[in-house]
């Protein structure tokens, strides 16, 4: 303990004695131990070094006792050396290991998004009231045809898969394991309500969700976990997952001690195994090995669902993305470098990858510049906040968008980014019954159903104010962003003019 | 002449037991109620109570003012039934003759009065009606210091209510330990101590043997050959069934009046319960006299439904207790004052003393001092004949629901009710 | 989940001040309810308001009744006088004891006057769902 003393800690539990009753639901409720009660002097005390921040004992607090803030005691500011950049040093120093993290980037980087906005109707063209008018937020997933052809009113050509979702916004791939089965469970429901999709990630898929097979993306990974002829034919969509966007060019690892019962089972792994995803699928070394692995995918579920290949925004992506759609992807699934995660190095977390913004631009261009666009839909993920965010990136090219952590925050994730610790007192990202079950899926459910139903009121609001009555009508169109802020080097890849221009 | 669809002679638990039950399902047959006493229904273990003066004469009432007429009941009070023909239907008051259809007899018990010289001094009391209180807190004032006769429940709660009345009061008994029909050794040391902490003497292995006076109690002697001067003394050494109705009538009796598991006696029609009963006993399978009150509710409960032409059979096994002295809380069930032949776990901590009596991996009774709360888990286990299994071992910290095994936990969770009856 | 916020909302609930600060500070309220625990696994337990109440036919006092209308099983505590019968007899385990000079005997009342009970109000989890009719009265589900 004698290097401790170089750790101050990072939040500060504060109670107030006058409000609090002892009732001790801050105790129960804290994963980290931080609180406790003393018989002796009949009082609660806090273990401030423990607090992760996630807030739950304040939310839980029924008189509003505590207070969790950042700690005001801090080493000595420094332009260079954040308290971060300390903080980390100091661990590594203890541990001489790689310093993990959950979520997504949290780093100062630009978001575009912002930087992006949208057109709205006067007076030469009309805007549209969605309250009083159909506003078609449907759209289809799966390569579309060159042409079609039809006779006598009726399409005759043979269509490749289509997949309909009701509103173009999915939720991203999020494994059993790395997330509880509560959690999963209410992303299935959610899905299954608002006609959209949810995505097992690489971890299998539970029997008990095969009911909603309707309503599902199954993963390939590199791991190949829980892979077997009933879970791709159980899907909608079969992914293929080459990278994610929070540490592109690294694969997964599921310690042991949590490939336990049901996840082991789901997973196809013996108990107590580690469940290691490597960095690269070990049989794709090539475009050509890709394409391979999509045929082989195809054959085995008949040629029945569109296969999607998801990689992460990286440098080249448009030129990768081309190659995957030359080599059969129906859908190409790009995860921006905000795009969270259950658990990854920090360093690669906050410093691999591209925004999504130019990575969809990017891509999106090059597949209409080589004439191919119609042969793959893209699905954009990667730190989606709000339906603006949304909107925007239909605009940028995208036919739909993956949110993960939007999805996480409606079930209570407060972003204290402690996921790859096992611990989670909000029952999301943990295996711990104790923790899990605080979890209802059914309050989950109709919270991510809210979220989506809200978001989905919000798309349709700016549709009618840019004049367009449907989401599929707005794809690509990016004529109606402007950029404000932005170099001509950034307008030029976006592909979006100035503002006032 | 009034014939009734239902005529009950009694006016105390059981007899409510079968009013409610009969007026769960017919709400027209008529209803007649005949008591000796002239009372509203009251609650007969809170006599000791208005002894004490801790419960007025309005909360003696065992059931509100307007009971008889809400429930549509012809009562008779003060009218003592002289007679019945069981055969004619008939019943005999002095007030007249009423027929009936169906009867239930809840009579109760009368105490046993010892012979015992000098009996018949006014300060020689029983202690078993509200009449029995009354009287006894109207001597009260000439009363600095009481004998009660008996260490059984009466005895003791009419001690407790004279020592809160500030009479100084020596309790005799002539079994070698007070309530030895509920209580081990231990667990009756337990209820001694409560007493010795208000100075009250318990006499075991002992009993009167004289009470002297001139007109009204000034002493009594002790078979051990002491005395000691007292102004009152309580004859509490039991109760017996009140058989007299019954005596050479086709009623069958034993101890009581012997019932089968409908609570009808050998006479069709004729029903009884209460302590005037001598009804089965699930947890020893055989018939036997328990004069305790929640039995008594629902004895009377079976009767009233099999009255009204249900089907019902009773099923209580175990005696019940649960009563306080001087607050301290002992609850005790079953087996609870067998001292061999089983297997006993048993603690002693700040929270109390406790006892299970196990047979056969089965709990078949237990005693509880102190920290009583969720002792109805406990019963269940008695009552239920649940096997013990692992559960053994969690006696002592206290049982919840969650340490039952799942099946019966959800049996019960989901099934809402909670009468032991069995339809 | 086991945080035992139901309990805090009945022992505001029944107690004097109702108000939560205050409640526990100036009262020891008791909750009429209480949760059990073992491992993972727990659920709070309360009154069934069971049909055939068998603590309503064991109280010596009368002071136990149920409402033929509400179905609800109501207990007086200005009539109790603390035997603890009812205790004894409720399989549940349902029925606890208040503190103070003259302890009596409390369970769920259902909370009179308010739509919904103050525990189902409390919890943060839905794992306590009030349901009407057949089933019991207050459902008790494995915390989801």
């Amino acid at each position: 303990m004698a290097l401790a003393c170089f750790k101050l800690p990072e939040f500060l539990v504060e109670r107030d004695y006058d409000k609090c009753i002892n009732c001790r639901v801050c105790e129960r409720q804290c994963g980290w131990e931080v609180h406790s009660y003393d018989e002796e002097v009949d009082k609660m005390f806090a273990d401030t070094e423990k607090c992760v921040g996630c807030q739950r004992c304040a939310v839980m607090c029924p008189t509003g006792a505590l207070v969790i803030s950042p700690h005001p005691g801090r080493y000595r500011e420094h332009g260079n050396w954040t308290q971060e950049h300390l903080r980390d040093a100091i661990r590594q120093s203890e541990t001489g290991g790689v310093v993990l993290a959950g979520s997504g980037n949290d780093k100062d980087y630009p978001v575009y998004w912002d930087k992006l906005l949208l057109n709205a109707s006067q007076v030469t063209n009309p805007s549209i009231d969605p309250l009083r008018e159909p506003m078609e937020l449907r759209t289809y997933l799966g390569a579309k045809p060159e042409s079609i052809e039809v006779r006598d009113g009726k399409l005759v050509s043979q269509l490749p898969p289509q997949v309909q979702v009701e509103t173009p916004i999915l939720f991203s791939a999020l494994s059993y394991g790395a997330i509880s089965f509560q959690a999963q469970e209410a992303l299935a429901r959610a899905a299954a309500e608002l006609g959209i999709l949810y995505n097992t990630g690489e971890g299998g898929l539970h029997h008990d969700l095969y009911r909603y097979r309707g309503n599902t993306i199954v993963q390939v990974a590199s791991g190949r976990f829980g892979v077997d002829p009933d879970y791709l034919n159980a899907a909608r969509i079969v992914e293929i997952k080459i990278g994610q966007g929070a540490k592109p060019g690294i694969g997964g690892h599921l310690p042991g001690e949590k490939v336990v019962g049901e996840v082991s089972v789901t997973r196809m792994i013996p108990a107590g195994t580690d469940a290691i995803s490597p960095a690269p699928q070990h049989d794709i070394y090539s475009i050509e090995d890709l394409s391979m692995l999509i045929y082989a995918l195809k054959e085995a579920t008949n040629y029945q669902k569109p296969v999607s290949v998801k990689i992460a925004a990286v440098h080249n992506v448009a030129a990768i993305a081309t190659g995957m759609v030359r080599a059969g992807a129906d859908i190409i699934a790009l995860d921006g470098f905000r795009g969270g995660t259950g658990a990854a190095p920090k360093i690669i977390r906050d410093n691999v990858g591209i925004p999504i913004e130019f990575a969809l631009a990017a891509v999106d261009t090059r597949l209409r510049q080589e004439g191919i666009r119609n042969r793959a839909s893209i699905i954009a993920g990667g730190g989606f906040r709000n339906s603006a965010d949304v909107i925007k990136a239909i605009a940028l090219g995208a036919d739909a968008v993956y949110i993960g952590t939007a999805a996480l925050v409606a079930m209570g994730c407060t972003l204290c980014q402690k996921c790859y610790t096992g611990i989670c007192n909000w029952g999301i990202t943990t295996q711990n019954p104790y923790l899990a079950k605080r979890l209802n899926p059914e309050i989950a459910t109709e919270r991510l159903v809210n979220l989506v139903t809200g978001w989905s009121h919000e798309i349709k609001e700016m549709l009618g104010g840019l004049g367009v009555n449907s989401i599929e009508s707005l794809r690509g169109n990016r004529l109606h962003l402007r950029g404000i802020g932005l170099t001509h080097g950034e307008l030029e890849t976006l592909g979006v003019r100035m503002v006032g221009q | 002449m009034k014939t009734f669809t239902y005529a009950i002679i009694g006016n105390s638990v059981a007899a409510i037991g079968a009013i409610e039950a009969i007026r769960s399902v017919d709400r027209t047959g008529s209803i007649g109620l005949f008591s000796d006493e002239p009372h509203h229904v009251y609650s007969r273990p809170l006599i000791t109570h208005y002894l004490a003066g801790e419960v007025s004469e309005e909360k003696m009432l065992y059931r509100p003012p307007d009971f008889y007429e809400r429930y549509g009941v012809q009562a008779f009070l003060g009218a003592q039934v002289e007679s019945v023909e069981f055969e004619n239907r008939r019943l005999q008051t002095a007030g007249g003759e009423s027929a009936f259809e169906k009867l239930l007899i809840s009579v109760g018990g009368r105490p046993i009065v010892p012979k015992i010289a000098g009996g018949d001094l006014r300060g020689v009391f029983t202690m078993n009606t509200w009449d029995d209180a009354r009287e006894m807190k109207s001597y009260l004032p000439a009363v600095r210091s009481a004998m009660v006769l008996g260490g059984g429940l009466t005895g003791l709660k009419t001690a407790e209510a004279l020592v809160e009345a500030g009479v100084r009061v020596t309790v005799v008994e002539l079994a070698e330990r007070v309530l030895s029909m509920l209580l081990d050794r231990r667990s009756a040391e337990v209820v001694v101590k409560q007493f010795e902490n208000q100075g009250t003497r318990i006499l075991t292995g002992t009993t009167i043997s004289e009470i002297r006076g001139g007109e009204c109690v000034e002493s009594a002697s002790l078979s051990d050959g002491s005395t000691a001067e007292c102004q009152m003394v309580v004859l509490a050494i039991g109760v017996t069934p009140r058989l007299d109705l019954v005596q050479d009538t086709p009623v069958r009796t034993n101890r009581g009046i012997f019932v089968d598991r409908r609570m009808e006696t050998s006479v069709p029609g004729v029903f009884a319960a209460g302590d005037v009963a001598e009804a089965y006993d699930a947890l020893l399978d055989q018939n036997r006299v328990l004069p305790v009150l929640p039995n008594a509710y629902a004895g009377g409960r079976v009767a009233g439904l099999n009255m009204a032409g249900g089907e019902r059979t009773y099923d209580l096994g175990a005696s019940v207790n649960s009563t306080t002295f001087f607050g301290y809380p002992v609850v005790s069930a079953g087996s609870s004052a067998i001292e061999e032949g089983a297997e006993i776990i048993e603690g002693d901590d700040e929270n109390g003393y406790r006892r299970f009596i196990i047979q056969d991996d089965r709990l078949t009774g237990f005693v509880m001092t102190g920290e009583v709360n969720r002792a109805g888990i406990v019963l269940d286990l008695v009552r239920e004949r649940i096997p013990l299994n692992g559960l053994k071992d969690r006696l002592l910290d206290g049982i919840g629901l969650i340490d039952l095994p799942e099946e019966i936990r959800h049996k019960k969770l989901r099934g809402g009710t909670c009468c032991h009856e069995k339809h | 989940m086991a945080c035992r916020l139901c309990e805090v909302g009945c022992k505001v609930e029944h107690s004097e001040h109702k108000h939560v600060i205050k409640s526990f500070k100036r009262e020891k309220p008791v909750a009429r309810l209480l949760v059990e625990e073992s491992g993972p696994l727990s659920f709070a337990t309360q009154c069934r308001h069971c049909d055939e109440p068998a603590c309503m036919f064991g109280c010596i006092t009368g002071a136990i009744t149920k409402d033929p209308e509400t179905g609800i099983v109501n207990l007086n505590a200005e009539k109790c006088i603390g035997c603890w019968t009812c205790i004894l007899m409720c399989p549940y385990g349902s029925i606890t004891r208040t503190n103070g000079a003259r302890p009596t005997a409390a369970k769920c009342d259902m909370c009179p006057g308010r739509e919904v009970p103050a525990c189902v109000e409390a919890c943060p989890n839905r794992a306590l769902v009030l349901m009407e009719d057949e089933e019991p009265a207050v459902a008790l589900e494995d915390a989801a």
